[in-house]
Formats: structure tokens, sequence, C-alpha cells
């Protein structure tokens, strides 16, 4: 993660490669990632909810636990 | 004035009546009058349930021109929505697939569960923002579409104010109560379509009456001949015909279908085939039934979308093909006399032509029920 909250090369290349591929659940798990290592609070949830999203679609388990973190920071209720 | 001077002429008794004018088969604008009329107000055929027997399927459908998506929901409802999003007016479900979890807009990513609720609205808000004060989401729900499964069919009413489905239906519900139960669609083989290059209503009408079974189907005339043969008739609601000497298909060894348990015993060699007004054709027998769901495309284009249904799950594969291969040349063999008759309808005399005042009489009641609706219609719009 660099100092403005952005994922790592690496993380992105992931999400990018994910994308290609449409592969939801993958996506869901790395846009979650890039928001739980994001200091930046408006980066880490912008990308949660992306994840929270794709969570949605393909009923991902952890789409609760993303919800809630949305809903900590008043972005979901 | 003309148009109405004309339709009054379909509406005397049938001795004296003459058919619908060719405007109704041919004219684009009394096309779009009908639609209004005849299937968006009452209770029309779209699709039948086996094509979503899962939980969380969907299969986008057009009708008329509506884009419109059925779905089994979680909750194992069969439900039909505009497949509109409610955000930019996208395009929601584009083909036929399970939903997992939620519906997902392709554009923004709005998210709808499958009982039509808008459920989360991604960045509304801001990036990072799902909610907004402007934004309510129990207000921006799908839009959903009256619907009812009876028979196998997913039934419609679009414009949303047709009388409940049960009313609407009460003596044809009633007339065959020992079918309304569990009907198990014979699968693929079991399904085909049938493009005619003719208005959506000589559909109706040909399978209505019983008179042209001996020159169009003769092989069906060597058992079911024409006297054994009933009119079915319910002002503005249905018409057909019924036969007496119904005998089931059996394979080299003399198998036959199960037949559905706890039939009256008139069932033993009685089967019916009936219009229901407007765009369903069905048939029931003591081992199967069929829907024909009539899919106007055009003034003179029509599918006619049939499928077959058995008393079980598992019934002999071998048999459901020789079955359906047995309904198909039926249906094939009154294509040229649909076709024939639109073809006919372009004839700038013909007076919508006479009617057997013995014969005829199912037609004529659709006929009635068509004239009777439109000129309604024609008087609440002026």
């Amino acid at each position: 993660m660099d100092a403005c909250g952005n994922p790592d090369e690496d993380l992105e290349k992931k999400i990018l490669v994910a994308h290609q591929n449409n592969d939801g659940l993958k996506l869901a798990e790395l846009y979650a990632e890039a928001a739980y290592n994001s200091p930046n609070k408006n980066k880490a949830c912008f990308f949660m909810v992306n994840a929270y999203t794709l969570a949605l679609e393909y009923k991902h388990p952890k789409t609760q636990s993303f919800f809630q973190f949305l809903k900590k920071h008043d972005r979901e209720n | 004035m003309e148009k109405t001077a004309t339709l009054d002429k379909v509406c005397l008794p049938i001795g004296k009546a003459n058919g619908l004018p060719n405007e109704h088969y041919t004219c684009s604008s009394v096309f779009q009058e009908e639609k209004d009329i005849l299937l968006f107000a009452k209770w029309s055929g779209l699709a039948v349930s086996a094509e979503i027997p899962n939980i969380g399927d969907v299969v986008p459908i057009h009708f008329q021109g509506i884009p419109l998506f059925i779905v089994r929901t979680k909750e194992n409802k069969v439900k039909v929505f505009q497949n509109t999003c409610r955000h930019r007016g996208m395009i929601l479900i584009d083909t036929a697939k399970s939903i997992e979890g939620a519906i997902r807009c392709p554009y923004h990513s709005w998210c709808y569960s499958t009982d039509g609720n808008l459920i989360s609205t991604p960045h509304v808000g801001g990036p990072g923002r799902n909610l907004h004060e402007e934004i309510d989401r129990s207000k921006l729900g799908l839009t959903e579409v009256r619907s009812h499964v009876w028979m196998g069919v997913i039934w419609i009413n679009l414009s949303g104010n047709a009388p409940k489905f049960e009313d609407s239906m009460k003596e044809l519900m009633d007339r065959w109560a020992d079918f309304d139960r569990p009907l198990f669609h014979g699968g693929k083989e079991s399904s085909f379509t049938i493009e005619i290059a003719a208005n959506w209503k000589l559909a109706v009408e040909n399978y209505c009456e019983s008179y042209h079974l001996p020159w169009v189907h003769p092989s069906l005339n060597s058992y079911s001949k024409l006297e054994d043969h009933y009119h079915i008739e319910y002002k503005n609601k249905f018409s057909g015909q019924g036969t007496k000497v119904y005998q089931q298909l059996k394979d080299k060894d003399g198998n036959v279908f199960p037949d559905f348990s706890n039939l009256e015993a008139k069932w033993d060699t009685a089967a019916e085939y009936i219009a229901v007004y407007p765009n369903v054709l069905l048939g029931v027998h003591r081992d199967h039934a069929f829907a024909i769901i009539l899919i106007p495309d055009s003034p003179e284009k029509t599918n006619e979308h049939i499928h077959l249904f058995y008393s079980q799950e598992d019934t002999p594969e071998h048999l459901r093909l020789k079955n359906s291969e047995q309904w198909r040349l039926v249906f094939d063999e009154d294509v040229p006399v649909v076709e024939g008759m639109q073809k006919g309808r372009h004839a700038v005399n013909f007076d919508g032509g006479r009617f057997s005042p013995v014969m005829d009489n199912p037609t004529h009641c659709f006929h009635y029920w068509v004239a009777n609706e439109v000129q309604n219609g024609r008087m609440r719009k002026s």
C-alpha cells in the first residue's frame, strides 16, 4: 500500500487479472484486502464498497463482515 | 365510426355475424390498439415456470417490446419484473443464468435482491459512500409485473388492473379443477417453437374449433371423428373443443404415460383443448397436458411456444419424444391454413367471412370477445 492508501503494484495487478477473468469472488477478496490494508479511511471505504458489491452478487461468505465495515464508517445502514 | 359499425356485425348472433375485419389482422395501428386492450389489460401468457426450475434462475424475456425478466426468488416464488435498473434504465439481465446472491446492474452496480428490493447503491453518495439522503432504497425496488402461475404457465397482467387471476379464470379453473396440481414439464425435447406468418388471433381461431379436423388433420380423423367432438364456450373468457375418444399414446410394448391420479371417470376417454383469451392455448388429457403460448411479434408474425407436461417427474424418454413428434406434426399441419387465412386478409373486399352456425361457435365466441373488448376500449378512449 502506498502513502496515499492505494494498493501496491502486486495487489493492483491481481485485481486487474481478476477483473479480466471475471472472477467476482476473488475480486471481492482482493478489494477487501486493499480496504483492510489502506491507512486512509476514505480509500478503505472505496475499496470496501467494491468488495461488498461483488460479495453481494456472488454471495461471498464474508458479505456481512464487509457490510459491517461500511456500517461502522457510516457508509451503509 | 366505420370500424365500430363493422365490429357491430361481429357481435351479431353467429348465423348473421361476420368475422373481424381485415385491419385486425394486417394493420399496425390496430395491432397496437389490441396490444393494450387485449394483451396488457388481461392475464396473458408469458412463459412457463419450468424455464426457471431452480432458486435464483433468471430469464430475460421481451413481451410486446417490453423488457422483462422472470425469476425464481430465494423464497422459491416465481416473479416477473421489468428488466430495467431504477438508476439509469440499464438492462439488468441480458442472458438466462442463475443468480447466486444479488442482481447487480452491469453499469454502476446497483444491486437488487431476487424479490426486487434495491439492497445496495455503491458510491451513490460519492466514492466509498453507499448512502445519500435523497436516495430512498425502499422506494426504488424493481418494477414488478403482476403474475400468477397456473397450468405451468406464467401469466402476467401488465396494466396491473385486471381482476385477480383466480377471479378472471374462475370458470376454467373450476372446469379443470382435476388438473390443478403439479404438472411436470417434459424437459428440453418437450418444448418447441413454431414461427407462423400470421396474426396471433388466427392461431387462436384455428385452435378453438374442430370443424377443420377432417381436412387438415386426417390422421386424427381415423379415430377422433368430427362427431366425437363438442364445443366449449364461456362468453368473454375462453372457448375450445373437446373430444370423447382420446386414445393414449403407446410404445411397441403397449406402455403408456402414467395418468394424473384421481381424475373423474370422464377423463378416461375425454380430452379438452381450450383457448384462454387472449393468448394461451391449453390441452388436457388423462396422461399429459400442453400449453401453447402465442407471442405476437407483429400484425402478421407470431411465435407459438409449445410445452408438454406430464403427471410425474420421471416418464419414459422415448414416449416423451414420440409424443412431442406427434404434437409437432399436428401443429405443423395447422401452419398452412393459419398462414393461408392471413394471406386471405389482404383481399380488400373481404368482409371478415361468415361462420357455420353449427360448427364455428367457439371461433365466433372469440371474435365476439375481441370485438366487444375493442369497442369498449375505443369508447373508454373517446
